[in-house]
């Protein structure tokens, strides 16, 4: 006996593969809108889960570049903020070399004690540097002016008074990683007794005693050195940093590649499927409805 | 002549009841479950004449269905796959759905968010702007994300225990309609020798196969009647014309037992499925999240608790997380993350595998209801701790995952110590340790707590207040004792940042005074941990300036001033990474970020929200500071969920539901091409062809025109034998 095939045979098998068919083609549509491969986790659960770890590995590294970005940022104002006060001491170290010279008068040395003053004026205003609110050299006292002067009754600074504080302050930049973004006012200009020194030559050449002006001379030097070396300090930092920041942006940029290769669908491919999958369906559905046409009563 | 007409009559007959067979056939060729029938016909018994037997015609034996009873076996077992994995696959696509973790707005993409906002603070903590930023990224997380996800997990669970309901009442409406086919088949059967009840037993056939939907079903054929037998999973649910009608209670919400069934022995069908996502699916994603939740919280607030806001210190501090009774051990007194358990020392505890991920545990001489309900946890005269599904009766619980050990209902409060340090109007510092027992109770603690100079503590109706006198301030930092006094009469003084990885005894002592002072001779102190290992030798000689930091080792550093000092002289300084070892603070809620302890329940503190400036970014009152900022964000790279981190936790959840799913809808694939298969196969055989219906109208057409014309030609000729 032949097999019995009748319409409800037919019926059912082109709705099955026509159904098939839409499914398909639906997913493939998904995949080409939404440029994705992989649209929930059960499309592809491996593929999932690196993708999921992927995107908070690529979040984590923007924070770092961020952070290191601000640290930098941070770092070269400080340096150049230091640079200025270490020229400024260059022309310190000049005028005090004229003023203790025995060929200058008194009349001379009040004069340059005078440019001498400003010129401190202008280092504690360096010192007080601010940046986006922040005063870069008080440790991690943030939010209070770190050079505190005092003022003798002609109106010159007689003393400066360090109210930051020693700590470091440290960004995440990296997992783990933490690295510090700060050089303190007491490191930089108060553990070499930078004002207390210009401010002694000041008064020396000022009250005639230029030989103790003279004997500064020597502190005024090291207290140069320490504003240099921090310099090179933060620009060493920086520069680690940028490093640390290319080396982020290299990471970043083939975590995207491998993020884009298992979650990016490959269009090309996906049209070609469904243009596949379309003609297979139109097929179907013509062959269908030529067979449901022919009936034995179009003969009797 | 007579037998002449019979003959004609019964080929006129025949040939009708065969039209009338093809019509019906033809009028249910759509009709689903019917198997189309044919006419069985034969000879009629022949009449014996002289010269042997004389035919006379033909008779209708019986309408048979066409029909292949092991296709139609094999079509109920695939019915009851298909149902089973159909059902399983619908509902891990809206949990799916639900997790929704490749969006951006997913609980995957918050959890970033919240630290993104953390790594801000991090960076400029003194701005407030950065705190509502993190406070507004912390809210997102726990309304948009937890929170929701938990409702939704709720809402699921509803929905399928309210199918279950309406699965149980079509299995009843089903039983009902097949016992009562059973009686009508077998009236109908008796009455007649050959008569087949051909309609009934397709609709009998075909309401089997919808109960075949939502469970496994056997049938037994009666051999001495035509009634069927039903077991459905091995639950005898039609006898004859007799049902066992199931029911349904609820057991809690989104909980449907079913009773009359022996639910658990339920291998295919909906019902199974659907038992499996309530009881075992369902449970365990949403216990994930709620996992993963507790322990963010937790570590959240162990952290966030041992920082300070930006004005420093604290002056009142009010525990948000009361006991409900403040002389009991702290771990038995309701408080987060340490659950309330139920004591009942009595009596003997019997329990039951329900094979369905759940344990019916029975306890005689308990009294359950009122007294505990689901989510708590109870320890029974067994001595095992079991964690409430649904209180089934006074005495009888089910209990989720079997028993679990006393260890799954620790509390977090652990033997440890708590750090306190109290800061004066001149920023003098003293820190002072309370040892926190096991069995510490909310009056000891607080007891304790008041017992350290300049801070007082109350409790009031389960809730711990700490103050301190006027002009100090306190708090439970790991910033270091930056003025811990004089080693023989050189005042010390701290610096740095203790980033050892456990709380540490620093002692400072004099090997070698030089002449008697400090910046003298070769004078030498050296600094031992709590082992007695030596960490630095610091050289305070000669070539030492008093007041000149040195460094001692994990970030912290040292100075001397000028002073006498003497061989053996010496000073000991607490250093804390963790300052509160015991996490009672995060217990009692005293300065958390976030309160709740579970996916449905956390919410970000109304002590934080009051004002974001009280978010502890730092350890000191620096504003600058952002010690404790940087140890929340190191919460992200330790394995603190189940030994995984985070984010791992969450995606293996999501990698597995994945796997889950995608199975779930291959099996339900390769069920439904199987089952399309099984019908057409059925088609061949009971389905109804239209060609074959008309050709056969044409030849019973013919044959009834035939009978016809020979039934005419009798009556010629009969009436040719009249005219005689």
């Amino acid at each position: 006996m032949s097999t019995r095939v009748n319409l409800e045979t037919f019926i059912s098998t082109t709705l099955a593969n026509v159904q098939k068919s839409t499914s398909n083609m639906s997913k493939l549509q998904e995949q080409i809108s939404t440029g994705k491969k992989v649209n929930r986790s059960s499309d592809d659960p491996a593929a999932a889960r690196k993708i999921l770890s992927l995107r908070s590995e690529d979040l984590r590294l923007d924070q770092y570049a961020s952070n290191i970005q601000t640290a930098t940022q941070s770092l070269d104002f400080n340096a150049s903020a230091l640079q200025n006060t270490s020229d400024i001491l260059q022309r310190i170290t000049e005028l005090t070399m004229q003023g203790v010279s025995d060929s200058t008068d008194q009349n001379a040395r009040t004069i340059i004690a005078n440019e001498i003053d400003t010129l401190l004026e202008n280092i504690v205003q360096s010192g007080n540097a601010k940046r986006l609110g922040r005063y870069t050299f008080a440790g991690t006292e943030t939010t209070t002016v770190p050079f505190d002067e005092s003022r003798n009754s002609q109106g010159r600074i007689s003393s400066v008074a360090y109210k930051g504080n020693r700590e470091t302050i440290e960004y995440n930049v990296g997992p783990g990683t933490n690295s510090v973004v700060n050089l303190t006012g007491q490191e930089v200009f108060m553990d070499s007794d930078l004002f207390g020194t210009i401010i002694k030559i000041r008064d020396n050449l000022l009250g005639g005693t230029p030989t103790a002006a003279r004997d500064e001379l020597g502190n005024l030097d090291t207290a140069a050195q320490t504003i240099l070396n921090s310099v090179a300090k933060a620009g060493g930092i920086s520069s680690t940093l940028q490093l640390t920041g290319n080396r982020i942006a290299d990471t970043k940029l083939s975590l995207q590649e491998v993020l884009a290769s298992a979650e990016s669908a490959d269009i090309a491919e996906l049209v070609l499927k469904l243009t596949e999958q379309q003609s297979i369906f139109e097929a179907s559905l013509s062959s269908g409805s030529y067979i449901f046409k022919t009936s034995i009563l179009n003969y009797i | 002549m007579a037998s002449d007409i019979s003959i004609g009559l019964s080929g006129l007959l025949t040939a009708q009841s065969a039209m009338q067979t093809i019509g019906h056939n033809i009028a249910n060729a759509n009709t689903p479950g019917y198997s189309r029938q044919s006419l069985s016909i034969s000879a009629r018994t022949p009449d014996m004449g002289i010269y042997g037997p004389v035919g006379s015609g033909v008779t209708i034996d019986t309408i048979k269905r066409i029909k292949d009873e092991l296709l139609n076996s094999q079509i109920n077992d695939f019915t009851s796959f298909l149902g089973n994995s159909a059902v399983q696959s619908d509902t891990l696509n809206n949990i799916e759905a639900i997790y929704n973790e490749l969006s951006e707005s997913s609980l995957n993409g918050m959890l970033g968010k919240f630290f993104t906002s953390i790594q801000d603070m991090s960076t400029s903590p003194e701005l407030v702007s950065t705190r509502y930023q993190l406070l507004q990224d912390a809210q997102n997380l726990v309304t948009h994300s937890f929170r929701s996800l938990s409702k939704q997990f709720t809402n699921l669970k509803v929905n399928v225990s309210q199918r279950i309901e309406s699965k149980v009442a079509t299995l009843n409406s089903l039983t009902t309609q097949i016992a009562f086919l059973n009686r009508r088949i077998n009236d109908l059967e008796l009455g007649s020798n050959n008569a087949s009840a051909n309609d009934m037993l397709d609709k009998r056939d075909q309401l089997l196969t919808q109960l075949s939907e939502l469970g496994d079903i056997r049938i037994i054929t009666n051999k001495d009647n035509s009634s069927v037998d039903v077991l459905l999973g091995g639950t005898l649910v039609v006898h004859g014309n007799q049902t066992e009608t199931i029911t349904t209670s609820l057991a809690g919400e989104g909980i449907t037992k079913i009773h009359g069934l022996a639910a658990a022995n339920l291998n295919g069908g909906e019902l199974a499925g659907l038992l499996n996502m309530q009881n075992v699916t369902i449970p365990k994603y949403m216990n994930d999240i709620d996992t993963l939740a507790a322990s963010f919280i937790k570590e959240v607030n162990n952290i966030h608790s041992e920082g300070v806001g930006l004005s420093g210190g604290f002056t009142t501090l009010t525990s948000t997380n009361a006991v409900n009774s403040a002389t009991e051990p702290l771990s038995n007194t309701g408080l987060p993350y340490a659950p309330s358990v139920k004591t009942y020392s009595t009596g003997t505890v019997t329990s039951a595998d329900n094979a369905d991920g759940t344990t019916t545990v029975t306890g005689s001489g308990t009294s359950f209801t009122g007294n505990v309900k689901a989510n708590d946890w109870v320890k029974l005269a067994d001595g095992n701790y079991y964690k409430i599904t649904s209180v089934d009766s006074n005495t009888q619980l089910t209990v989720s995952g079997g028993y679990t050990n006393a260890g799954a209902a620790a509390t977090s409060i652990t033997d440890g110590t708590l750090y306190v340090t109290v800061t004066d109007s001149s920023n003098s510092i003293t820190k002072s340790s309370i040892s926190i027992a096991a069995d510490e109770t909310l009056t000891t603690l607080a007891a304790k707590i008041g017992g350290i100079g300049n801070i007082n503590s109350n409790v009031t109706n389960g809730v711990l207040t700490i103050t301190s006198d006027s002009g100090y301030t306190y708090n439970f930092t790991n910033e270091l004792d930056i003025d811990p006094g004089n080693i023989g009469s050189s005042a010390t003084a701290l610096s740095g940042h203790y980033s050892g990885d456990d709380n540490d005894i620093f002692t400072m002592s004099v090997i070698n005074a030089g002449t008697g002072t400090v910046g003298t001779g070769s004078a030498l102190i050296r600094v031992t941990d709590s082992t007695g290992k030596i960490l630095a030798n610091l050289d305070v000689g000669s070539s030492y300036t008093a007041g000149d930091y040195l460094q001692i080792t994990d970030g912290v550093s040292i100075n001397f001033g000028a002073g006498a000092i003497a061989v053996g002289n010496d000073i000991a300084i607490d250093v804390t990474n963790d300052p509160d070892t015991s996490n009672v603070l995060s217990a009692l809620g005293i300065n958390t970020f976030f309160d709740g302890n579970d996916a449905s329940s956390i919410g970000v503190s109304q002590y934080i929200v009051d004002d974001v400036t009280r978010i502890g970014a730092a350890s000191t009152g620096s504003p600058g500071d952002n010690t404790n900022a940087l140890r929340i964000l190191d919460l992200q790279n330790l394995k603190l969920t189940n030994s995984s981190t985070f984010n791992d936790f969450l995606h293996g959840s999501v990698a597995q539901l994945g796997i889950e799913t995608a199975e779930r809808a291959s099996e339900k694939n390769s069920f439904e091409a199987l089952l399309t298969n099984l019908d057409n196969r059925r088609q061949e055989i009971s389905g109804v062809s239209i060609e074959e219906e008309m050709i056969n109208t044409i030849r019973f057409q013919q044959a009834f025109q035939a009978s016809a014309k020979y039934l005419s030609t009798i009556k010629e000729i009969s009436n040719m034998l009249m005219q005689l």
